[in-house]
C-alpha cells in the first residue's frame, strides 16, 4: 500500500498536473498522447480522475489499469514507457461520461446502508454526489428492513403510592406440575412491589384482576391510611 | 384510567417487561442452581419475585419495594435456598405414634400469607406448608435425583 502511495504522489508531482479530465479525453489522440511527456495539455490529475469519475487507477512497474470503483471492471489501461506512465487507446470511450451519482444512488450502491453512514462514507472518502438531502424514505427499506422506531424513556413520576400499577401476562412453552400456564404480575411504579399470581388459563386474568382489586381496597388502603398517617406524625 | 399498550409494542409496557426479564431471569438461576426440572417453573417464579419485593433497588434509591410500600424491613434470615432439602415437622400428619417423624423435602419457596415454607415431598409428591423447618442448604435431592 505504501508503495503504491509512494508511486501515486510520484507521478503526481513529477508528470500529472491538474489539467481536466474533459479536455484530456476531448484532445485525446494517437498523435497528442504520444506528445504526452513534452506538454501539459495532454497530463492528467490522477484524484480529479478517480473523483469524477468514480475509477481506480492501478499503477504497476510496467503499467497501469483504470477500473470502475464499484465493479472492478477494467476500462483502460496504459504503459510505463520514458518515464511517464501513458494510455493505449481506450476501451469504452463513454468511460468519463463523469455523471455524479445521487446520494440516493449511493444508497442504493451500498447496500441500502442508513443515510447517516453513507454520508460518512461520502464526506470521509471525498466521494461527489449530486445532493446531500437529508432523508429519503426508501421503498426498498421499508419493506425489507421495517423496525421498531426509537423510544425516548417515560418522564412520569409517581409520588405515591398505587397511583400507576403495570400490569402484563407472561405465559412460558411448559404447563407447571402445579397445572399453571400462565402468570400475571401486577408492578406498583412508586414502590416497585410486584403482585404474582399464577394462571391456569388466560381468561382468568379479569377474576384475578378483580380478587387484585378487593385485595388492594379490604387490606392495603387501611395500612396506608395508618402508614401514612405515622410517617406524617413522626415528620 | 385504564390504558392499555398497542399490539406487539412491548416498550410501552416497559417497567412490567422490565420485572417480567428480572423475575424470569431469578427464576431461571433458582431451578438452575438446585437442579429443579423447569416443570417448577411456577414455584421459582413465585419464589424469584418474592424475593426480588424483599432486595433494594437503584430505582427506588436502594429501598427494597416491600419498605417502600409498607414500611416493613425484610426478615433476611428467613430467606433459604430455593431447592435445598429440608425436614419440616410433619408430626401432625402421621398416622400413629410410632411412625418416623421428619421425611426429607425439598423447599419450594415461601407460602407468604401463612410465614411458611413450602416443602415438596418427591416420593408422594405432596407440598407441606410448614413453618419449624431444618434445612440443609448444601444437598440438592434433585440435583442427586437426575444424576
Amino acid at each position: 500500500m505504501s508503495s503504491h502511495d509512494r508511486r501515486l504522489r510520484y507521478a503526481c508531482s513529477s508528470c500529472w498536473s491538474s489539467y481536466s479530465t474533459h479536455s484530456f479525453l476531448s484532445q485525446s489522440s494517437s498523435q497528442q498522447r504520444s506528445s504526452c511527456s513534452r506538454s501539459y495539455k495532454q497530463s492528467l490529475s490522477v484524484p480529479r480522475l478517480t473523483q469524477d469519475n468514480r475509477v481506480l487507477v492501478e499503477f504497476h512497474p510496467c503499467f497501469f489499469f483504470v477500473k470502475d470503483l464499484a465493479t472492478r471492471e477494467l476500462l483502460l489501461r496504459g504503459r510505463y514507457r520514458d518515464g511517464l506512465y501513458k494510455f493505449d487507446a481506450p476501451i469504452i470511450k463513454q468511460v468519463f461520461s463523469s455523471l455524479r451519482a445521487s446520494s440516493a444512488l449511493w444508497h442504493t450502491h451500498l447496500g441500502h446502508l442508513s443515510s447517516q453512514v453513507v454520508r460518512h462514507i461520502l464526506c470521509g472518502h471525498e466521494l461527489s454526489s449530486v445532493s446531500n438531502k437529508l432523508y429519503v424514505v426508501c421503498d426498498a427499506c421499508q419493506q425489507g428492513k421495517s423496525h421498531q422506531l426509537p423510544f425516548s424513556l417515560s418522564p412520569h413520576v409517581t409520588h405515591a403510592p398505587l397511583k400507576l400499577i403495570h400490569s402484563d401476562v407472561w405465559s412460558p412453552t411448559q404447563t407447571s406440575v402445579s397445572g399453571h400456564n400462565f402468570y400475571v404480575s401486577f408492578v406498583d411504579d412508586y414502590s416497585r412491589f410486584t403482585w404474582f399470581y399464577l394462571l391456569k388459563r388466560k381468561c382468568d386474568v379479569f377474576d384475578i384482576f378483580l380478587k387484585f382489586q378487593i385485595m388492594l381496597n379490604v387490606s392495603l388502603i387501611e395500612k396506608f391510611f395508618v402508614f401514612n398517617l405515622t410517617r406524617a406524625v413522626n415528620t | 384510567m385504564h390504558h392499555v399498550s398497542c399490539p406487539h409494542t412491548h416498550k410501552q409496557n416497559g417497567t412490567t417487561e422490565r420485572k417480567h426479564h428480572h423475575v424470569v431471569e431469578t427464576g431461571l438461576t433458582l431451578l438452575a442452581h438446585a437442579s429443579v426440572p423447569f416443570s417448577y417453573w411456577s414455584d421459582a417464579f413465585f419464589t424469584a419475585c418474592f424475593l426480588i419485593n424483599g432486595m433494594p433497588t437503584r430505582v427506588i434509591a436502594m429501598q427494597t419495594p416491600l419498605e417502600r410500600l409498607f414500611g416493613e424491613v425484610p426478615d433476611y434470615t428467613f430467606f433459604k435456598v430455593f431447592g435445598c432439602a429440608c425436614r419440616p415437622n410433619l408430626r401432625p400428619y402421621n398416622n400413629h405414634k410410632l411412625q418416623f417423624r421428619p421425611k426429607k423435602c425439598v423447599i419450594l419457596g415461601y407460602s407468604s400469607p401463612h410465614k411458611g415454607y413450602k416443602c415438596l415431598h418427591i416420593p408422594s409428591n405432596r407440598v407441606y406448608i410448614n413453618s419449624d423447618v431444618v434445612f440443609d442448604e448444601n444437598v440438592f435431592p434433585f440435583s442427586n435425583a437426575s444424576s
